[in-house]
């Protein structure tokens, strides 16, 4: 790394680090869960460090514990994994010049956390010319931090979950816990008036369709979110609604 | 557990491990071969806040396993303490105030109602 693409990606590690409250304690949730599963530790560690994908891990449980077949456990998450698709979109616009396995390693480590904080720090893709400019590639340095950043955080807690699974009682309530650091992460982000009725279209249709099969209601929710958000963008009054 | 079923864990995690790369990879895997128009970023510019409401809200309004809305109730707790934190950042803005106040009410809710 040059000195320059140090500082990003120190400056990314430094910024996820303010997440990190909220990253370990869903992930400290996540591992107790997998420990109290039908899951052995060596196949909750596993799933943990290589699946890194909280959400997905969380709905495969109940099914895993039924009995259901491998197909279904891997639909239902690719259904709770659709969000990153829509994320993918917008990781290509920003990164689309490299190398295939970077692009693919880039992918794989982008978790809702990292994508959230790049486009906080970068709303819109490089033009052809800053790219151009930008041989060091400093965006993708800082993105490798916030990356870096959030995997240990959450590795770190999803193992001592794991772990620990049985000294840590019910009562504290940590899921709850959990939800709560999530406000503290969202709060911020209901800037404007779309983007407030974005976020209520979304947490209804999730709370309204919650239970439907494959967990389709997270996409429901997004999508139903999206067509609010730019409808109201659209409309000139938009900024006038409180 | 069986070697029947530790196969079949093993599978499985392989099979995930696979849903992880392709889903987040999903269109970054096509490289340059296409080109995102500024309507579509334009569009999916909240769907990070929005998947995040969709994961924490059936968590605040709904209890742990219920298998849908019908299940909603003001006796559970985390209604309130939901509504406390949301308060108790909307006037602080701070992390440890609005876990400290959320957790609190939450507590207190569960003895109570």
């Amino acid at each position: 790394m040059t000195p320059a693409q140090q500082r990003e990606f120190i400056y990314g590690v430094k910024e996820m680090s303010h997440s990190a409250v909220t990253i370990v304690t869903w992930s400290v949730v996540t591992g107790i869960a997998m420990a109290k599963s039908t899951l052995t530790i060596h196949q909750a560690i596993a799933m943990s460090l290589l699946v890194y994908a909280g959400s997905a891990q969380l709905a495969a449980l109940p099914l895993i514990a039924v009995g259901a077949p491998i197909w279904v456990i891997l639909i239902t998450s690719f259904i709770v994994n659709l969000r990153f698709v829509i994320f993918s979109l917008g990781l290509q616009a920003h990164f689309y010049y490299l190398s295939t396995w970077r692009r693919i390693l880039l992918g794989y480590f982008t978790t809702d956390f990292s994508y959230l904080a790049h486009l906080k720090r970068f709303p819109k893709p490089e033009t052809k010319e800053e790219l151009a400019a930008d041989t060091e590639h400093l965006r993708l340095y800082s993105m490798i931090g916030f990356q870096a950043a959030n995997w240990l955080s959450w590795q770190i807690g999803s193992i001592t979950g794991i772990l620990l699974a049985s000294q840590i009682p019910n009562e504290w309530g940590l899921q709850f816990a959990g939800a709560v650091a999530l406000v503290v992460i969202i709060g911020p982000m209901l800037d404007r008036s779309s983007a407030k009725w974005a976020a209520v279209t979304a947490g209804s249709v999730a709370v309204m369709t919650y239970g439907i099969p494959f967990r389709l209601n997270i996409i429901l929710a997004v999508v139903a979110a999206l067509i609010v958000g730019m409808m109201l963008d659209r409309s000139p009054k938009a900024g006038v609604i409180p | 557990m069986s070697a029947d079923t530790s196969m079949k864990i093993a599978f499985l995690i392989i099979g995930m491990i696979i849903v992880t790369i392709v889903s987040r990879s999903f269109f970054i895997l096509l490289g340059n071969r296409i080109k995102i128009s500024e309507w579509a970023l334009e569009t999916i510019r909240y769907a990070p806040l929005a998947a995040l409401i969709a994961i924490l809200a059936p968590e605040m309004f709904l209890p742990v396993g219920a298998s849908s809305v019908a299940e909603f109730n003001l006796r559970f707790p985390n209604i309130w303490g939901g509504i406390a934190a949301m308060t108790a950042f909307y006037f602080t803005r701070r992390m440890i105030p609005t876990l400290v106040i959320g957790m609190s009410v939450y507590t207190a809710a569960r003895f109570w109602l």
